[in-house]
């Protein structure tokens, strides 16, 4: 054997490998070893939908997202609470609180104010139409409604001060608005429904704060200036529109100012219009009501009217005070409607 | 054809999960490009000390089962080359230990210090006359000699890699070559260098 043939040797025992087929099968075999044996296969007895609440940080997310979310849902459901319910308390006590500490300004607090008061009387309303109004709720409402006006007076002197007086006389003419509305729903409630007669009580007090000013037009609703700087005695037609009366000189009233507040009340009619036209048809609503609520526009609508007519003939005090009055009584409709949708339906005995 | 069947290889499957910093693709990757270039001397190694082809391929299916567990499991291996020859040294012991026609003794005196066995010339029968002629001339070199002569000549394997699959240090690896060489010079008559 020489070195040639050693080598040989060398070489052949090098070339002993498995054949083709040989190899595929045990590469084959591999791979399903391989695919059996890959973790992703193998699901722990331990694995649940919730394991990510084994990290501290997920589980945290997971608790505040839960209390965010079911904090939601309890402010959701508290805004709609009567009184009595359990969680009116959060409602008043908290929401409200919060919602007029995060208002900034004064005339948006006093009108925040006026959506208590009015919220105040649509849970006096509701809940004597079904029955729930006892005395120590009466009693509750009307102090509430009495430390919302007190504020409210604070809040409008403040704006007497510091604004302009047309931020003052529009914020008071909405809760003149309100006010009226809700004693005339009030009103309709009690000659239907023959309870204790304790919304009533609720209704006196909101009339005992304000003298009745002098008729300007007419009509038969109640003037009421519950919250003005005066007492009743030194000035008793003290209603932001007889106000108006009482300033001698015409030309305050500029041209364009007229014009806006002109061209908004007729948005504001067009709009209480279209929401008779829309649910005047509806079974759902009380009738008495929305009855008031048509016969208010159609108020609002003489009022804007004379006030052109003023306007053109010259008297621009007279017109302006016809242009207030149109505005507090689609104001006044708006009301109306939005409770009408909002109240159980009256049953008739 | 060997006796591979995929139910033997499930009862062997191991569910370790996978650590979160492997990638499997290129686990995977990795594991089929050492199954082409080692599969065959993984093959030979094997074929040479049990001297079955069957067997031979049962274990080359097992040595890469074992090499795939250590990868998936994220094992940190140095030499893929020398460690697949030292997952076939282990198996090729524990085969003999389980086989009950050999003599346990026997075994065990020539296993358990890694030496060559090839012993069965049937096995050997398909290759050439060359090679089974120097086969049987490493065969008459000391039993420590053996493996380390067939590492180093007919698998290519450097000291270093030898000393890592024998769990030998470097030096004794360099002895053993240089003393087997003389041994075998003397046997075969010609001159063998270490290049060679």
């Amino acid at each position: 054997m020489n070195n040639e043939k050693f080598k040989k040797g060398i070489e052949d025992l090098k070339n002993i490998s498995m054949s083709e087929s040989e190899r595929y099968a045990v590469k084959s075999n591999l791979e399903f070893y391989i695919e059996t044996s890959t973790p992703k296969s193998v699901k722990s007895v331990w694995y649940s939908n919730f394991s990510f609440l084994y990290s501290r940080t997920y589980a945290l997310a997971f608790v505040l997202v839960l209390m965010v979310v079911s904090g939601l849902n309890t402010f959701s459901s508290a805004k709609s609470a009567l009184p009595g319910d359990n969680l009116y308390s959060l409602k008043v006590g908290v929401i409200e609180p919060l919602q007029y500490a995060m208002t900034v300004g004064e005339v948006a607090r006093a009108n925040l104010e006026v959506q208590n008061i009015d919220t105040r009387l649509r849970e006096a309303e509701i809940l004597e139409i079904q029955g729930r109004l006892s005395d120590a709720i009466s009693l509750d409402l009307q102090t509430r409604i009495s430390l919302h006006s007190d504020n409210f007076k604070v809040l409008v002197s403040n704006i007497s001060t510091t604004s302009v007086a047309e931020d003052n006389s529009e914020v008071e003419l909405d809760l003149e608005a309100k006010i009226n509305a809700h004693t005339r729903i009030i009103d309709s409630i009690q000659s239907e429904v023959s309870n204790d007669g304790n919304i009533m009580k609720i209704r006196d007090s909101i009339e005992r704060k304000v003298p009745e000013g002098p008729e300007l037009d007419g009509d038969e609703s109640p003037k009421i200036m519950m919250f003005s700087a005066s007492s009743a005695e030194e000035e008793p037609a003290s209603s932001t529109i007889s106000n108006i009366s009482s300033t001698s000189n015409d030309d305050f009233i500029e041209d364009d100012k007229f014009i806006e507040k002109k061209e908004d009340t007729e948005r504001l009619i067009k709009s209480a219009r279209e929401n008779l036209d829309r649910i005047r048809n509806s079974k759902n609503i009380n009738s008495r009501i929305l009855e008031d609520a048509e016969n208010t526009v159609s108020d609002a609508e003489n009022a804007l009217k004379n006030a052109n007519n003023e306007n053109k003939s010259g008297n621009r005090s007279n017109a302006y005070k016809s242009l207030l009055n149109s505005r507090k009584k689609v104001k006044e409709a708006n009301t109306s409607i939005e409770v009408s949708q909002d109240l159980p339906i009256i049953k008739r005995d | 054809m060997p006796t591979l069947t995929k139910s033997s290889i499930v009862g062997k499957i191991s569910h370790g999960y996978t650590s979160k910093s492997m990638n499997l693709d290129n686990i995977k990757k990795k594991f089929e490009e050492q199954y082409f270039l080692e599969s065959d001397a993984v093959f030979r190694f094997c074929f040479f000390r049990v001297s079955n082809r069957e067997v031979s391929l049962d274990l080359v299916q097992e040595v890469f089962m074992r090499y795939w567990d250590a990868l998936s499991q994220n094992k940190v291996i140095g030499n893929d080359r020398a460690y697949l020859f030292t997952i076939s040294r282990n198996l090729i012991i524990d085969y003999y230990r389980k086989k009950k026609a050999v003599s346990l003794d026997k075994i065990l005196e020539e296993v358990d210090d890694g030496s060559m066995i090839l012993v069965d010339h049937t096995a050997i029968s398909e290759v050439s006359v060359e090679a089974r002629y120097v086969s049987e001339k490493i065969n008459e070199l000391p039993e420590t000699d053996r493996q380390v002569v067939y590492l180093r000549f007919i698998e290519g394997l450097k000291p270093k890699e030898i000393a890592e699959v024998l769990k030998l240090s470097s030096n004794v690896v360099s002895v053993r070559l240089n003393r087997a060489l003389e041994k075998l010079r003397e046997i075969v008559g010609i001159d063998i260098n270490e290049d060679e």
